[in-house]
């Protein structure tokens, strides 16, 4: 897993749900959603911030992974969007 | 500030472009922030008005929009308030029930909040039974609804009613009992929901196969808006072409489709550990059951009828799956304990499962945790009378953890908390009914039931032995052995063939039993 983006999204997740940060680590693999990190609306600015931040753009695709709703999915689909455009 | 992926227009342009028209009723299952940033900007109130907006630029004044505001409060032993109760089905749905135009359905698992011209009669009067006669999804589909799902596939909770109606083998009706909320009076309610057995993984639901066949059928409709999607289908179309396809691909809607590897759905059955008494003598048969639990459908009832039949070799067990419908109970799923304990507040185990059989009341659910002495005393089951024994019990339906201990240890709780740690475990299963009968049982018969937990056995069974020798009437006599707590008046058109049925009486005890032999 890619520590940078992983530190960072974990620091998005405790900034925008008010949830300290060891809680946040400890739910790298549940739904962020189901477990009331964020709200379905919040998604949009995880989107947002996270193509601004990396310089990427997900796809459609992207968004019907399953990996996509929890923390440590949405690292390796951000590493593998920037391996493929770096 | 980001740039804009959709606007309003854009999207009231693709709901109609995949077939939705003024005046429909429209249900909706949304993954709102896939599509992107709306115009006007991210905040919730702009995002909202934009999908709402676009929804009722195409629905008119005379159409409908139904979202899913799911809880299920009652499976997760939940008091449900139809006024208070959060939905679990995102900000879009939560929006939508707090919007006083709104009406929101009384179903203390699968709620539905409404808006438009038949949300009142989508809605309101809600059956015990989500996916039930008359429930919402029925209504929705009668009122030839559509589906019309934001960044998701084709797949959605209707499906779930299609499959019940359907009688697919891999899921069941299971109750709940709860308190629910209405007009801010509590009220105790019942709600039978349709359920997966937990511990068969290939039964999961996995629509992701649906999606496909609906689209190749042309029944689903896709368009894209900002950066997701919407898809469109009638619920008649969805009902349609799973009557069609099931029958040929059975696990189409489960992980066991996905997987191509079918599913075993045979009921679970009693380990081989618990023996049946082998005795030939009833008085000491009835001493042996004494120490099992034999209240619904647990380990020994199995065992227990397998050692009537070393008594009686005619008797015949029946056995009647999980959820089938038995009067007002339902046969509940295959319930055993792995473990239960007390201990108090210094951590001194007070009791654990070695102590009875009975320690823990059947179908009672799983608790680890610390409580009160007062919130403990509100899940104890003791009888005053008698002082020293642990009470056979059962929380069936109730979704509740719970203990039996006897009144004298209840007395001697002083601690101010205690520490319960109970643990059971819950499989799909089949309820066995004994059924012994003599005489011509197609001239009519006499039914006498009695519970394999019941004092009443012994003397049924000795009545039973003695009139086998001399029974002379040309009607049958049949004598039902079943696990209490259920009706042996709706258990006789489950477990006698219908044809046998002619003229039957029911005795629920064993007085009027003896009465009407004498007579």
């Amino acid at each position: 897993m890619n520590d940078a983006i992983l530190s960072w999204l974990q620091d998005w997740f405790v900034k925008k749900s008010g949830r300290r940060a060891t809680d946040i680590a400890a739910l790298l693999d549940a739904d962020y959603i189901q477990a009331g990190l964020i709200d379905s609306f919040n998604i949009i600015e995880l989107i947002a911030d996270t193509e601004a931040r990396f310089g990427i753009r997900f796809t459609a695709e992207q968004f019907q992974d399953r990996r996509f709703t929890t923390l440590s999915g949405l690292c390796q689909i951000i590493a593998e969007t920037r391996a493929t455009h770096p | 500030m980001a740039q804009t992926d959709y606007t309003r227009a854009q999207l009231a342009a693709a709901l109609e472009r995949v077939g939705l028209r003024a005046g429909d009723t429209v249900f909706c299952h949304s993954n709102i922030g896939f599509f992107g940033v709306p115009e006007g900007g991210m905040q919730a109130q702009t995002v909202y008005q934009t999908l709402l907006g676009a929804f009722f630029d195409v629905l008119g004044e005379e159409g409908t929009l139904v979202l899913p505001t799911f809880t299920y409060s009652f499976p997760r032993g939940e008091t449900y308030d139809p006024q208070n109760t959060p939905s679990t089905c995102g900000i879009f749905t939560e929006m939508l029930r707090r919007d006083p135009c709104s009406l929101r359905s009384l179903d203390p698992s699968y709620s539905v909040a409404a808006i438009g011209r038949r949300a009142r009669e989508l809605t309101r009067d809600v059956p015990q039974n989500s996916f039930g006669d008359n429930c919402f999804f029925e209504r929705f589909l009668n009122a030839d609804g559509i589906i019309c799902n934001l960044n998701f596939d084709a797949g959605s909770t209707f499906i779930h009613y299609v499959e019940r109606r359907l009688k697919v083998p891999y899921r069941y009706d299971k109750a709940f009992r709860g308190t629910l909320i209405e007009q801010g009076r509590p009220r105790q309610w019942r709600n039978v929901i349709h359920v997966m057995d937990l511990g068969n993984e290939l039964t999961l639901a996995e629509f992701e196969p649906f999606d496909r066949l609906a689209r190749e059928q042309g029944i689903a409709r896709s368009v894209p808006v900002g950066r997701g999607a919407v898809v469109a289908l009638r619920a008649r179309d969805t009902f349609d072409l799973l009557a069609h396809t099931l029958p040929r691909q059975p696990w189409l809607l489960t992980l066991a489709g996905k997987k191509r590897q079918a599913p075993q759905i045979s009921p679970y059955t009693e380990p081989h550990g618990i023996r049946p008494v082998a005795t030939d003598s009833i008085d000491e048969l009835q001493r042996g059951l004494d120490n099992w639990p034999l209240l619904g459908l647990v380990p020994g009832v199995e065992a227990a009828l397998r050692s009537l039949k070393s008594l009686f070799e005619s008797l015949h067990i029946q056995r009647l799956p999980t959820g089938t419908a038995i009067g007002e109970l339902l046969v509940p799923e295959y319930w055993w304990l792995e473990s239960a304990s007390l201990q108090d507040d210094a951590g001194r185990l007070i009791i654990d499962q070695r102590s009875s059989p009975h320690l823990v009341p059947s179908h009672g659910r799983s608790f680890e945790g610390e409580v009160t002495r007062e919130e403990l005393l509100q899940h104890l089951v003791y009888d005053p009378e008698r002082p020293q024994s642990f009470i056979p019990a059962t929380l069936l339906e109730q979704n509740r953890w719970g203990l039996s201990l006897p009144a004298s240890l209840v007395g001697r709780l002083r601690a101010p908390r205690y520490r319960v740690n109970i643990q059971t475990r819950q499989r799909f299963g089949a309820l066995p009914v004994g059924v012994l009968s003599m005489g011509d049982v197609d001239r009519g018969i006499r039914v006498i039931s009695v519970t394999l937990d019941s004092r009443q056995l012994l003397q049924a069974l000795a009545w039973f032995q003695r009139l086998q020798q001399g029974w002379h009437t040309r009607k049958g006599l049949v004598l039902l052995i079943h696990p209490g707590p259920f009706s042996a008046k709706h258990l006789i058109p489950r477990c006698l063939p219908e044809r046998k049925v002619i003229a039957h009486k029911i005795f629920d005890n064993t007085e009027a039993c003896e009465a009407w032999l004498k007579t």
